[in-house]
C-alpha cells in the first residue's frame, strides 16, 4: 500500500510495534534483551517439533523450535519461552495477515497461552 | 465451548515413563481445551471447577521451580510466596513453603497452597503459572500433610529432564492410595488452553459432579 494512503505516522508506528529485524540473529538478540535475559545465558533446553517433548509442547510444522530460558524475577525462577515460527502466507488481498518469519516470547503462562511478543526479520 | 475428550490412563499417555502401568487403571484421563481465543470460557470452566471441588474435596496446589538456583540468604528467606504472603492475598495456614537441597550451593524452591474460597480467586488470576506444576484433590476427611509431599517431591520428577518435569506414572501411584485426583495443565506453544485430569475412578461424588461439568461446558458431539 502506498504510504501516502496509510499514513507516515501509521507506518512508523506499524514499524515500531511488528519488530522487523534485519537477520535472524538480531531478532534473536533484541528478543532476549526484550525479556530480561543477558546476553551470555543460554537456553535451558531447545525443543523441536516432532519430537516426543515437541508432542508434549504442541509444536507443530509451523514452528522451528522452542528455547526455553530460567529467568529469575525477585528469588524465584520462572521459565522463559522463545519460540522460533516460519514465515505464513494466507493469500488474503495485499497479502494481510501474512507474516515473516519471527520469534514469539513471553514468560510462558498456561492460563493466558499465548506468547505475546514478536520479534520478525527479513528472509 | 470446551473440546473434552475421555479416555483411559495407559502407557501411551506417558513416552518418557520409567514405571510400569500398574495402578494407573484406577484413575481415568479427561483432557478440557480451547483455543485462546475462548479464554473466557476456559476461565469459567477452572472457575466452577475449582469451587465445585472445595465443596466436597480437598484442593491443592503444587509449585515448583523450573530448575536448581544458586543459594542466597534472601531467597531462603523469602521462598516461593513473600510477597503474597506479606499482602495478606494468602495466609500462612494455608501455604507450605519448603527449599530442597539439590547440591551444596544449589536448592530448589518448591511450595504447596491450600485452595480455600478465599484465595481460589488469586491463585487463578496470578498463581496459574509455569511454576505450577500439578495438583490434586483428595477426600474431605483425608489427613494429609503437604509439607511431608514437599519433601519428597523430587522423587516425583523424571531424573532424564534437565528442567523440572513431573513423572505423573508415578505420582499417580503414590495418589491412588489416597484415592486422590491429580490435574496439571500443559503448556501449548501455540495458545491451546488445557486442563488435564486424572479422575480416580472410585470415586463417585467427583465423577458425577464432572459429568454435570461435561454437560455445562463441552462442545456438542459432531461438532
Amino acid at each position: 500500500m502506498p504510504i501516502s494512503i496509510i499514513g507516515r505516522k501509521t507506518l512508523r508506528r506499524y514499524r515500531r510495534y511488528r519488530k522487523i529485524y534485519p537477520s535472524r540473529r538480531a531478532a534473536f538478540r533484541a528478543a532476549k534483551r526484550d525479556g530480561g535475559i543477558p546476553m551470555s545465558q543460554h537456553p535451558e533446553e531447545v525443543i523441536y517439533p516432532g519430537s516426543d517433548l515437541g508432542g508434549e509442547y504442541g509444536l507443530d510444522d509451523r514452528n522451528v523450535r522452542l528455547y526455553i530460558f530460567n529467568i529469575l524475577i525477585g528469588a524465584v525462577a520462572f521459565e522463559y519461552h522463545l519460540r522460533e515460527d516460519k514465515e505464513a502466507f494466507y493469500g488474503a488481498e495485499r497479502g494481510a495477515g501474512d507474516q515473516l518469519p519471527h520469534f514469539n516470547s513471553g514468560k510462558a503462562d498456561e492460563r493466558q497461552g499465548k506468547l505475546k511478543k514478536h520479534h520478525y526479520w527479513k528472509k | 465451548m470446551i473440546n473434552v475428550q475421555h479416555s483411559t490412563v495407559n502407557e501411551e499417555h506417558f513416552p518418557y515413563r520409567t514405571l510400569s502401568s500398574q495402578g494407573l487403571e484406577a484413575y481415568a484421563s479427561i483432557r478440557y481445551s480451547t483455543l485462546s481465543i475462548d479464554r473466557a470460557d476456559f476461565s469459567s470452566l477452572l472457575a466452577d471447577f475449582f469451587s465445585k471441588t472445595m465443596k466436597s474435596h480437598q484442593l491443592y496446589f503444587a509449585y515448583l521451580e523450573p530448575g536448581p538456583q544458586q543459594k542466597h540468604r534472601m531467597r531462603s528467606h523469602k521462598k516461593m510466596f513473600y510477597s503474597a504472603l506479606q499482602a495478606g492475598q494468602l495466609s500462612k495456614a494455608e501455604v507450605w513453603e519448603e527449599e530442597l537441597e539439590v547440591s551444596t550451593n544449589c536448592s530448589l524452591l518448591g511450595a504447596v497452597i491450600r485452595g480455600t474460597e478465599d484465595n481460589i480467586g488469586y491463585v487463578m488470576e496470578q498463581q496459574l503459572h509455569t511454576n505450577f506444576r500439578f495438583g490434586f484433590i483428595l477426600p474431605k476427611n483425608e489427613c494429609f500433610d503437604p509439607s511431608e509431599l514437599l519433601h519428597q517431591i523430587t522423587s516425583y520428577l523424571r531424573p532424564a529432564s534437565k528442567l523440572t518435569r513431573v513423572d505423573f506414572p508415578k505420582l499417580l501411584q503414590r495418589f491412588s492410595v489416597n484415592q486422590a485426583h491429580v490435574f496439571y495443565m500443559p503448556f501449548d506453544a501455540n495458545g491451546k488452553l488445557q486442563l488435564s485430569l486424572f479422575a480416580h475412578r472410585k470415586d463417585t461424588t467427583f465423577l458425577e459432579m464432572l459429568s454435570a461439568i461435561d454437560q455445562e461446558y463441552a462442545l456438542p458431539q459432531g461438532n
